[in-house]
């Protein structure tokens, strides 16, 4: 240890590490700060294209505002977005009922589950399965039946299945009697509302 | 102490002048006589100057030189055999060193070597004490001849061999250079030269040297010597007259006090007052090869030099470093205002954005979801299909046909019915999910055919004819019979009574899948 110390390298040598520690640190911190810099500058950089791409897509927003907003506000009415509106339904089939003069509808309405469209798989949509059974006189009632159930904008549904089927008649009755049972299964859509309110 | 500044000694047998080297000029030349006065007053000079290192040359008759060839070798053989050689020719001075001329051009090509030495070592030794005892670093011990082919370059005398004549403070001193390398130099002392000066004694010295290169065989009798005869005084006046009328082919350049301050960083001066200050300059200006000093004696230079080249690695790392570090600030200050004038200029860009959408209608929902929402409306409205279609093309097929009795209809929108199609979940059906164009419009259609004749082909037929008129209907893509009366299919078994008639034991009933085509929005 002595020796080491009285070399006469021991001093030139120590200067020699410190610096280049000292050199090594200051590089690394002042590239560390500059790197800083570049990817603050590279952050305002893609935020301004960003601002100053929004500002020139502004007219299609309007556009796209004008040509959406007023059927987005009539599906809003209708029930399509934001909670289930099951009493809504239930009426509609109550109305649709009585306007046909059926024999009464019954129905049973499932879980929600998620609604998968293809075309739009970012939407945020749910159905509920809603079954129904009717009695019919004849096969023009279920289509009659369906129209005004759609025309009550209680919703959005599509139909996935019916099944027809030939049903003894009563002995003869002074009115109408149904002679066809109708099964249907409707799924009712509801998209999300902004915000993710749901009840 | 200036960048590159440094001692430089030539001592000779009875005085040494010291100069010092300073701004690529000698400076401050002291002489100092061979005694202890001088001596004294020489360690005040050297303690004065501690942080300086010294070189020295040496003017003096006991020195020795001799080409040899010796067998090519290289690295630590190399160094072996020049060490052992050296021992054998020197072993009383430690102040010897040999250099590598060339080699020889024939079959062997050996390696010619130049050995030099100063013979009497007492000639350096007070002055190498006084080095010592002064601590200061010694660079080296250089003979003086040594820097003899440099002055024949600076003054443009390489062409030929030249014998180059001076005046030095030890005497008259005599080097013959060939293809800029010293071969011979001869010194005639001081004592040795007549009261009338290096004139009296010029001629016939010259003429001794002609005959000891001759003995050499560096150059016959007949061949032309040149002669360069570097004045720096008036001793020599006359001697080119003198020389040139001893004939022999002997061409006399001589080189006065002017040329050499004008080829020299050199006053006229100095070259006046300081004889040795023409070697000194040339020691100055470029360091010979052959260093005599002994290892020991270099320690002290080596361990400066090697500390001067950490302090100076450690400079040039911390400058390095310093400027990276610096240009690395540089440039975040930059970016720093670069980013606010990004900044500034997104404001900007916002605002205007803002200010243009103040004047948009109200919007109920951000835009994307504005725009996704309503065209998922769309496209579930686009693919909601009713049982109308499917239950208009099985009324056209009744229509033409009485005798088919409808028992039962399944319609589905979505994955086609299948002959052995059960109740399924949703999920299975997979009607959400699939893309529209993969959904299709399906019918199982039940039915039985109302006959008398109870013949089993008459049935079959009128079952088929019943399927072909579905398939005939444009709005039909297929209509498959999947199931008849009796199972008419080759691969399953078949049996029954024939007392009884066909339609009591098998019945009429079928069943008939319908897919439908795309319907044309």
């Amino acid at each position: 240890m002595n020796r080491w110390l009285a070399s006469p390298f021991t001093g030139p040598a120590l200067l020699l590490v410190m610096v280049s520690i000292t050199v090594v640190t200051l590089g690394w911190y002042s590239f560390q700060i500059a790197d800083r810099g570049r990817a603050e500058a590279a952050r305002q950089q893609r935020a301004l294209d960003e601002a100053r791409a929004r500002f020139q897509r502004s007219g299609d927003e309007r556009d796209l505002l004008t040509r959406y907003a007023p059927e987005y506000r009539a599906l809003a009415g209708s029930g399509f977005i934001g909670a289930e509106q099951r009493v809504n339904w239930i009426d509609s089939l109550r109305v649709a009922n009585d306007a046909t003069g059926l024999f009464g509808v019954q129905y049973q309405i499932g879980a929600q589950s998620p609604y998968n469209l293809p075309e739009q798989p970012q939407a945020a949509l749910t159905q509920s399965p809603m079954k129904i059974d009717l009695r019919l006189v004849h096969e023009g009632d279920l289509m009659r039946f369906l129209r005004v159930l759609a025309r009550q904008q209680a919703g959005v549904f599509t139909i996935n299945e019916c099944v027809l089927e030939r049903i003894t008649p009563a002995e003869a009755a002074p009115r109408p009697v149904p002679n066809l049972r109708a099964d249907c299964e409707l799924a009712w859509i509801t998209a999300a509302r902004p915000g993710g309110e749901s009840r | 102490m200036a960048f590159g500044e440094r001692l430089l000694l030539c001592v000779g047998a009875a005085q040494a002048t010291l100069g010092r080297w300073r701004a690529g000029r000698l400076v401050d030349c002291q002489t100092f006589s061979d005694d202890d006065r001088g001596l004294r007053r020489f360690s005040d000079v050297l303690t004065a100057a501690r942080n300086l290192q010294i070189h020295a040359l040496v003017d003096a008759v006991e020195e020795d030189y001799r080409t040899e060839l010796l067998p090519h070798t290289m690295g630590r053989d190399r160094a072996g055999m020049v060490q052992r050689r050296l021992r054998q020719l020197y072993r009383n001075s430690p102040y010897n060193a040999a250099v590598l001329q060339g080699r020889e051009t024939d079959k062997r090509r050996d390696d010619r070597y130049l050995f030099a030495a100063l013979t009497n070592a007492e000639v350096f030794l007070p002055w190498a004490e006084a080095i010592e005892d002064a601590k200061i670093p010694f660079a080296g011990l250089y003979l003086l001849p040594m820097v003899m082919p440099q002055l024949a370059e600076r003054l443009g005398v390489t062409s030929a061999p030249t014998l180059i004549i001076t005046a030095t403070a030890s005497g008259l001193r005599q080097s013959f250079v060939a293809q800029g390398q010293l071969r011979v130099s001869r010194l005639t002392p001081l004592e040795r030269i007549g009261a009338g000066g290096p004139m009296d004694n010029l001629v016939e010295e010259v003429g001794n040297t002609r005959l000891y290169l001759e003995a050499l065989k560096l150059r016959s009798a007949d061949d032309p010597l040149s002669v360069t005869l570097i004045e720096t005084g008036d001793s020599m006046r006359g001697a080119v007259a003198a020389l040139e009328r001893q004939g022999g082919n002997l061409q006399c350049t001589r080189i006065d006090a002017a040329t050499l301050a004008k080829r020299l960083p050199l006053s006229m001066s100095m070259l006046r007052d300081t004889p040795d200050a023409l070697m000194l300059t040339l020691l100055g200006l470029r360091t010979p090869s052959v260093n005599l000093a002994p290892a020991p004696a270099l320690r002290r230079f080596q361990v400066r030099t090697t500390q001067r080249a950490m302090y100076a690695t450690a400079a040039a790392i911390a400058a390095t470093g310093l400027t990276f570090a610096l240009a690395n600030v540089w440039q975040y200050s930059q970016l720093v205002a670069q980013t606010s004038e990004q900044r500034m200029e997104t404001a900007r860009w916002q605002e205007r954005y803002v200010a243009v959408t103040l004047q948009f209608p109200e919007a109920p929902a951000p835009l994307e979801t504005l725009q996704r929402t309503v065209e998922a409306a769309r496209h579930i409205a686009g693919q909601t299909r009713t049982p109308e279609r499917a239950f208009a093309v099985v009324a056209t097929a009744l229509d033409a046909q009485a005798d088919v009795g409808l028992k039962k209809i399944t319609w589905r929108h979505g994955e086609p019915l299948q002959d052995t199609d059960t109740p399924r979940s949703t999920a299975q059906r997979g009607a959400p999910g699939q893309r529209s164009a993969e959904r299709v419009e399906s019918l199982a259609i039940e039915a039985e055919i109302n006959t008398v004749s109870g013949d089993l082909r008459t049935t079959i037929a009128s079952i088929e004819g019943f399927a072909q008129r579905l398939r005939d209907d444009a709005r039909v893509q297929s209509a498959t019979i999947v199931r008849l009366p009796l199972n008419l299919s080759p691969g399953s078994s078949l049996s029954g009574n024939t007392q009884e008639r066909t339609e009591q034991s098998a019945g009429s009933a079928f069943r008939i899948i319908v897919v439908l085509r795309r319907a044309v929005a």
